[in-house]
């Protein structure tokens, strides 16, 4: 325990993550897959976020989805009603498990999803004078499956949450929650117009973790090599992955797309992610 | 993020239509749509790979039967927009429970506002569950799928793809997943029926803008729901 608690602080820089405190909503019939509850303390990220959590328990068998859902499913959905002047924002999720075979590949959680809102105290009010704890509501939403099994499921949860970070804490997975690339790794758009290629490129050692791309789902960004994962190519001392993808800013809905999805580092849930997010050149794109 | 957070916190619970999300659609262009190959009925290829409708490309032909034993072939439309949604009764985000995208109303909406749009449009249902999925045959399975659309008010042809090479020709992946073909029998639109929200109703507008003979836009969107449950072996 003391092992991973010091590299979830570590590595991750999250912060705080009360298991004692534990859900202080915890809502749902029992005999549904998914209960959801807020937990009663914000946590912290090494961005310096400090983040809402959703818990989701999940009964054996049974999954929920990451931000993309690969060729199948859906993620879960979260609206927070927050006090006047504080604002949340993106959540953010933690390294999903690859799911499925070729043709029907998803990636989700299995056995517990902790999912981080972000959120920000309202503007101009000094560190010292934010509310020690915040009253918070969530309107939660959800696509589980089981096998050839799907039911959608929401919850409305309320919770007293506490603005200062706990000085114990550790998360209910062990699962990484991305963070962003280390300098070691570059990741770069190459070639021109039609023919663009994000390229990701790492420094390997003998006993570096294999590294996956699994790219997440933004409208006007098409990966043409489908849904993931891509593999990397040894090349000497350097992996690379190559992907070809399409720019469609007609189909983008707020915004110049980018693009965006997860390095993973290894293969276990515990194992780094690293994520990728960059604005592709703005090029002229003729009709497909 | 602001993008996926609009897109999340404008999406509440317990609405189908919350799901289908705006995002690119996954789909490998291959030689093979580009000559469109007829697929299922009587004008199946055998051993025939497909990845997948394109945009801008043909519309894989097929030929397939409905409940009401009446046999639909795509070739028969040439000139019409032709919506094509995947659909599963036991789905919830599809055809299952009040919450689904028939059950709540979504779908009638959206073929009200096809209709609205484009008089001549038509919209299709097929349904590509395997034989035996849930104990049903594919048969009970259709017949079960006709019902919830029967139930909904609407009279929508649901057509039985058992074998799936209609599915696998499109590259259909979930329930719902929409297709649509313009009257030149070319892929304008691959994705979700509407925005999480539902305020913009992808089906809707593809079928407006293909009247006033302008682009389609978008022209994918994430689809989101069930993996369709293919037989084997295809």
């Amino acid at each position: 325990m003391i092992r991973s608690r010091s590299i979830l602080r570590a590595v991750y820089g999250l912060w705080t993550l009360v298991l004692a405190a534990g859900p202080v909503a915890a809502m749902g019939d029992p005999a549904k897959p998914i209960a959801a509850s807020i937990v009663g303390q914000l946590v912290g990220t090494n961005a310096g976020a400090h983040c809402v959590v959703i818990r989701f328990a999940i009964e054996p068998k049974w999954h929920l989805y990451w931000s993309n859902p690969g060729d199948s499913g859906a993620p879960p959905t979260v609206q927070l009603t927050l006090p006047t002047g504080w604002r949340a924002h993106a959540p953010l999720f933690p390294r999903p498990t690859i799911m499925g075979k070729a043709g029907d590949r998803t990636f989700g959680y299995e056995n517990s999803l902790d999912l981080l809102v972000p959120v920000t105290p309202p503007a101009g009010v000094p560190a010292g004078e934010v509310a020690r704890s915040i009253a918070i509501g969530a309107k939660i939403g959800w696509l589980a499956c089981k096998e050839s099994v799907c039911v959608l499921g929401n919850s409305e949860l309320s919770a007293e949450v506490s603005t200062e970070p706990a000085p114990d804490a550790v998360l209910s997975t062990l699962r990484s929650y991305p963070t962003r690339l280390p300098p070691s790794i570059s990741a770069s758009v190459e070639g021109v117009s039609e023919h663009q290629s994000l390229v990701i490129s790492a420094k390997v050692s003998a006993g570096s973790p294999a590294i996956q791309f699994i790219p997440d789902a933004v409208a006007g960004i098409e990966f043409l090599d489908g849904t993931g994962p891509m593999h990397a190519t040894v090349l000497g001392d350097r992996v690379m992955i190559r992907l070809a993808f399409a720019l469609h800013p007609q189909d983008a809905v707020d915004g110049p797309p980018r693009l965006r999805g997860l390095l993973l580092m290894g293969s276990k849930d515990s194992d780094l992610a690293y994520q990728i997010d960059l604005a592709p050149p703005v090029v002229p794109v003729g009709p497909r | 993020m602001r993008m996926n957070y609009k897109a999340i916190t404008a999406s509440v619970v317990a609405s189908a239509a919350l799901l289908f999300a705006a995002a690119p659609q996954d789909a490998t262009e291959g030689d093979a749509h580009k000559h469109a190959p007829p697929v299922g009925g009587a004008h199946k290829e055998k051993g025939h790979k497909n990845a997948g409708a394109v945009i801008g490309h043909p519309a894989p032909e097929f030929t397939l039967t409905g409940v009401d034993g009446k046999t639909y072939n795509l070739a028969d439309y040439k000139g019409s927009t032709v919506v094509l949604e995947w659909f599963c009764s036991t789905c919830p985000v599809s055809g299952g429970g009040d919450g689904s995208y028939w059950g709540s109303g979504s779908a009638s909406k959206t073929i009200a506002g096809v209709k609205a749009a484009d008089p001549s449009a038509v919209y299709l249902s097929i349904n590509s569950t395997k034989d035996g999925h849930q104990g049903k045959t594919s048969a009970e399975e259709g017949a079960a799928s006709a019902a919830v659309i029967t139930k909904a008010g609407q009279t929508v042809p649901m057509l039985v793809d058992a074998d799936g090479k209609v599915g696998h020709a499109y590259g259909a992946k979930t329930t719902p997943h929409v297709f649509i073909v313009d009257g030149t029998g070319t892929v304008v639109y691959i994705g979700a029926p509407a925005s999480d929200d539902g305020a913009t109703n992808y089906i809707v507008n593809a079928v407006t803008a293909l009247k006033a003979g302008k682009p389609v836009e978008p022209s994918t969107t994430k689809n989101k729901g069930c993996g369709i449950k293919y037989a084997k072996g295809q």
